[in-house]
Order: structure tokens, then sequence, then C-alpha cells
């Protein structure tokens, strides 16, 4: 392409970024949220904040199990294709009794109505209103929404390959990567943008490269499915089988059969697992005569991510499957690749660490497209001090780096916001939950129309950092328990979720305030309104990074290209 | 486009036939022209690079995945995951590939050899 190697990454590094760059926040953004899926959706659910938290229980299972069955018998409907019960885990520390209804026209798969149990014993919860949680971020990150499920997984593909491309390229222009690494230059304009690119890049780069990597290997199958194709000369469901096997071929039969009681099943499962702990048991096609029955073992911190079940058969009790003690060394890496991905093995402290690993992949995303957005206005300079126009690329670079740098964040809490403050009793509830994120997206970017200076990140920043800041007190107003509550009742997924929201919120008002200084600094600052070469630095403050001044970054002619030399 | 009139005119008198082959000739230089500029030059060598680099390379990457399902001396569910694994691998190398061969046409030219052997071995291999 270029006359070098070198030269040719570098363009190919610059290209692959930024086609991209907004969808790739848009997926580490929700990506990072949803290590907290469950806790997120636990705080989503405030019904379920009071009397309903038990750990596990090995010595009552046998009388949970007939619990359980007796409850999904007599409340779900006969149509219903499976029974689910849910045992306390480290992450969802209650009893939970659930079934799932046959599809509604048009939709994959069927709602599922889950009643958790008191932990008293004394009734059931079973009126918890309708939200996504942190499912909704979950699949946000690789379903996208308001597109087809599958056109969006080849969206996010693609835009997953620029990014391993970004990343591989980044690498090779990096020369000095490790003496890099101790190097933050402030106040020297695009070079310290450049450093906090660098940084952000470098100190989680084995995370970036194992998220990118990973994530193509979690949809593998949709991207390349020629190799199974190959194998299997076209007979997929024989590879899917030996995949999961789990997964239930025979469709009901139609002919009803007695249930078989699934506390009898419990001295099977004993005998092959001892006392491991099980996570749920599910009951498909209950009453049918091809009827099964699948225990899950909570595998807990395993860092393979194979699930360990046993199956029966849901007339006659009889055992038909067992997950094999040794898994090949391939299907090893396989699950542990995926489960790298997810990070289910990971304990309360690691969760975190993937988490800020996650944001910094905000930050290396962010700092590189507003790096881009400060290079372009610097080779107009000439013309817009001469009173012309910025280009329609610097403009649409400018407004759109407003619109899901701020956006998003601000997304995000509104979604929480509305969970809370819309009624119970509205059927649409969880479905104007997830639109309430998108009209704050759509709002910053209306508003990136109007304004994108200094001023405007600054209001947009302090908007959004009080809002956050706030989530805890409407918590307390909201839901039966307040933060003091909930470090008293040691419930510490709710707990964290009001410290983070403090934490995040505090870090946008800090940045917010690192403007005002910036803007009240007498420094030899042209008269230029709506400047975003400004702006830009708005988000690296909020991370917490000292910003450079605006007059070295205006005199300052180091382009990328003699920065990395 | 000036030209297109031009075929549908050939019934007009000698003066308009000139008129529109001169718009003919026109055309074509400034279709050569533009061709010639150092800028578009460059914006047709991206999108030549660019379409092998994903679509050339996908092709590559997918066939040689194939390939090695076949090859690999393990049970077929493993090999399929491991050359599933591996295929992005193929495909980053690939992508790099196009971009930072010296020729513009060899990006097309490699990458589609790489695809036409792997076929042709896969070929070979199933029977």
């Amino acid at each position: 392409m270029k006359e070098t190697f070198f030269r040719t990454l570098s363009w190919l590094h610059t290209w692959a970024g930024l086609l991209v760059c907004w969808v790739l926040l848009l997926i580490f953004f929700a990506g990072s949220l949803s290590y907290f899926r469950h806790e997120i959706s636990l705080w989503n659910e405030p019904e379920l904040h009071q009397g309903v938290y038990q750990d596990y229980q090995a010595d009552t299972l046998a009388n949970q199990l007939d619990k359980g069955q007796d409850y999904i018998a007599a409340h779900s409907p006969e149509t219903a294709q499976r029974w689910m019960i849910n045992f306390p885990s480290e992450r969802k520390p209650f009893l939970s009794f659930s079934w799932q209804l046959p599809p509604e026209k048009g939709q994959r798969r069927g709602k599922t109505e889950e009643h958790v149990t008191l932990a008293d014993g004394s009734g059931m919860v079973s009126e918890v209103r309708g939200s996504r949680g942190g499912d909704f971020f979950y699949r946000l990150h690789f379903d996208l929404h308001y597109m087809p499920a599958i056109t969006a997984r080849y969206i996010v593909g693609v835009c997953t390959m620029f990014m391993l491309i970004a990343l591989i390229s980044g690498i090779v222009i990096h020369k000095r990567i490790f003496k890099d690494l101790f190097s933050f230059r402030r106040d020297k304009g695009v070079r310290s943008w450049l450093d906090a690119h660098n940084v952000s890049s470098v100190i989680a780069l084995p995370y970036h490269l194992m998220i990118t990597y990973t994530g193509l290997i979690t949809l593998m199958l949709i991207y390349i499915p020629w190799t199974v194709d190959t194998a299997y000369s076209g007979d997929n469901q024989a590879f899917l089988k030996e995949l999961n096997p789990a997964r239930q071929t025979e469709k009901a039969a139609g002919i009803s059969a007695p249930q078989v009681q699934l506390s009898q099943l419990l001295p099977q499962v004993q005998a092959a697992w001892g006392d491991a702990p099980i996570k749920q048991v599910i009951v498909s096609y209950p009453k049918d005569q091809n009827s099964q029955v699948t225990f899950y073992q909570n595998t807990g911190k395993d860092v393979t991510d194979e699930a360990n079940i046993l199956i029966f058969n849901g007339v006659n009790g009889e055992l038909k499957y067992a997950s094999p003690q040794e898994a090949s060394g391939v299907s090893a890496t396989y699950d542990t690749m995926m489960s790298l991905h997810t990070a289910r093995f990971a304990a309360p402290l690691l969760r975190i660490l993937f988490f800020f690993c996650g944001l910094l992949g905000c930050a290396m995303v962010a700092t590189g497209t507003l790096m881009w957005a400060i290079r372009l206005r610097q080779k107009q300079q000439k013309e817009i001090d001469k009173g012309e126009k910025p280009s329609l690329g610097l403009r649409l670079v400018e407004g759109l780096n407003f619109m899901f740098i701020l956006g998003l964040p601000l997304g995000a809490v509104s979604f929480f916001y509305a969970n809370r403050l819309l009624s119970t009793n509205f059927a649409g509830r969880s479905e104007w939950e997830v639109h309430s994120f998108f009209i704050a997206l759509v709002a910053m970017g209306v508003w990136a129309c109007f304004g994108r200076s200094r001023r405007q990140w600054q209001r947009a920043l302090i908007l959004t950092g009080t809002l956050c800041c706030a989530l805890p007190v409407l918590n307390a107003f909201t839901s039966p328990s307040n933060l003091i509550d909930n470090i008293q009742s040691q419930q510490w997924a709710l707990v964290g979720f009001d410290l983070l929201a403090i934490l995040l919120g505090g870090a946008m008002l800090f940045a917010s305030q690192r403007l005002t200084l910036i803007a009240k600094a007498p420094a030899k600052r042209p008269a230029r309104p709506a400047s975003n070469a400004t702006n830009a630095k708005a988000d690296k403050a909020r991370r917490g990074e000292p910003q450079t001044s605006l007059a070295n970054e205006l005199t300052s002619p180091s382009s990328l290209e003699e920065a990395k030399s | 486009m000036s030209n297109t009139p031009a075929f549908e005119t050939s019934t007009q008198s000698p003066a308009a036939q000139m008129r529109s082959f001169s718009l003919i000739s026109r055309g074509i230089v400034q279709i050569v022209q533009w061709f010639t500029q150092e800028q578009s030059l460059f914006a047709f060598k991206v999108f030549a690079r660019a379409s092998a680099a994903l679509l050339a390379g996908y092709i590559a990457a997918a066939t040689l995945a194939s390939l090695l399902t076949l090859v690999l001396p393990m049970p077929r569910f493993e090999s399929t995951l491991t050359a599933n694994m591996l295929s992005f691998l193929f495909y980053a190398i690939a992508i790099i590939y196009a971009f930072c061969v010296r020729q513009t046409w060899h990006a097309w030219r490699d990458l589609g050899l790489v695809s036409l052997l792997c076929f042709g071995l896969i070929q070979v291999c199933g029977q």
C-alpha cells in the first residue's frame, strides 16, 4: 500500500480503527457492563431486594425440589415447555421456580416467568416488574437492537475483525511498546493524546487481544460455518449434538405421561457428583412421553466453561447422559476461550478487574477517535481561522464523538432511571426502558448538532455525572432497602452497584471540574467559538488523566508520524 | 453520464452525430483523466486491496480452515473446533498480507491461489 511495511500498517491502523470505532465503543461499553449482568438484573428488580436471600442448603434439596415441582405444576399453564428450578448460587442468591411458555408467533423463544421463594419459606414473590436488566446490555453487545439478531451479529463480527486488525497493526507500529508504557507526557498536545491512547491500549493489551479473539470464537459457527459443512458433509445437527450433548433433538411426543418425582433422582445425582452443589434443574416437555430432566452442576470457579450435566429420562428416571470427567484438549481449549470471554469463573475482585479492563478498552477507542478529530481540525485550522466552516467530515467525527462518548453513559443511566420511575403496571415497561437508553443516545446526537464546544462537553458531563451519583438515592427511595441497609444485610451485589455508580459519576464530575479549570486558565487562548480540539479533552479528563493545555495543543505541530518515530 | 443519449440518436443528422461523438470522446478523456489522477488512482488501489482483503481473504481463510478439518489428525469434532478457532488468525494474516504485498493485483492473485489450492486439496482429501 505505502512505501514501507511500517507505513502501510500505520495507515491500516488508522482506518481499521476509525471506520467502525463508534460501534466498537458501543460494544465495549455494553460488554463491560454485562460483566455485571446478574447484579444489574438484581438491581432492576427491587421486589427481590428483601426477604429472598438464602444460601445453598445441601440437606434440604429433596424438600426444595418437591416444593418446586408441586408449585410449578400447580401454577404453570399446561402448555409450558420447560420447568426450571434454580438453586441459590453466589451471584443469584435465591431459590426460584420458573417456567417457559411456548414461543409466540415470530419469536424464537418463549417468555419465561419466574417466581422467587421467600427465604423463611412463608411464600413466594410472584409480582416482579418486567425488566430486561443486565440481559439488555448483554444482548446489546452482540445482537445490537432494533434489527434482526443475525444481521446484527454479522455487523458485530465485521467490526470485531476490524478491531483485531487495528490491534495487530497497532502493536507493529508501536515501536517502543515497553518504554512508552511508562511515559505520559502531559500538556504536549496531540502527543499527550497519543500517550493516553498508548497507555490505555498497552496496559490492557493482553485483555484487548483476548476479548477480541474470543469474541470472534463465541460466534465462530455463524461467521465460518464452512468447516462444519466440510467435516460433517453438511450434517450440522451431528456437530451441534457433539458440541452440546444437552441439546434435545426429539420434540414433544404429544402423548401425556406421568412426570417422575424430581427428588427421587437425587440419590443418582449424589452418586455421580458427591456433594457438589447443583445450580439448576430443568424439565423439558413436562408430563410428556419425551420429557427429560437435566441437572446442572454449579461449577463455580472452574476456568473451563463446560457445563457439567446429568440427563435423566423424565418418565422413568433412567440416566441418559453424564458429562465425561475428562474433556479432550481441544474442547477444553474451546471452553476456556468461551469462559475467558464471559468471565463466568471470575470471583468479584477479578470481575471488577475485567470490568475496568473493558473500560480501558472504551478509553482506547475514545482516545483514538478524539485524536483523529484533533488532527483533522489541526489540518483545517488555517481555513477555520479565516472564518470558513469546518469540513463535513470533521463535523461528523466531532458530532459522533460527542454523541457516543457522552451518550452511552447517559443512556445507561437513563435506563436505570426508567427502570425505577416507570409504573410497574405499565404493560410495555421493559421495552420503554430499552427505548430510554436509545432516546438518551439520540438526544446527545441532537445536542451535538447544536454545539460541541468545551462548554457543552462540560454541561453534558455534569448532567450525566450528577444523574449517575444520584442513582443510590433513587435506589433508596424506590426499593425497600437503601445503601446502608444493604451493607448491614451484606447484599454486596447491590452495595457494589451503588458504589460503582458513585465512583463513575464522581469521575465524570471531576472531569467536568477539570474542564472548568482549563476554561478559566488565562492561556493564550485564541477567541474561537465551538472548538472541539479542546472539547475532546473532556474524555481524557473524565478518566482522571491530566489534560493538555489548549495553547500547546494548537501550536504543537507534531503529527502522529513524528510522534511515533 | 453525458454520452448515454448518443446510442439512441443514430437516425439524427450528421451534425448531431458529430456533436454526440465529441461528447463521447470528451467523456472518455475525462474518465481517463480521472483515473490517471493520483488521488483517484490511490482510491482505486485502496478499493482493490480492501475488497481483496475482505472477500478473497475470507475465502482463503475459510477454505484453509475447511481443509484443516480434513487433514488434522484428530477426531472430526476436535479438528473442526481447532480449524474454526484458528480461522480468524488466518483471516487476519490474509488481510494484512493484502495490504502489504507490493503489487495491488498480487493481493487478489495470491489469495485466490491459496483458496484454489486449498479447495483442490479439499476435493482430493474429501474422497
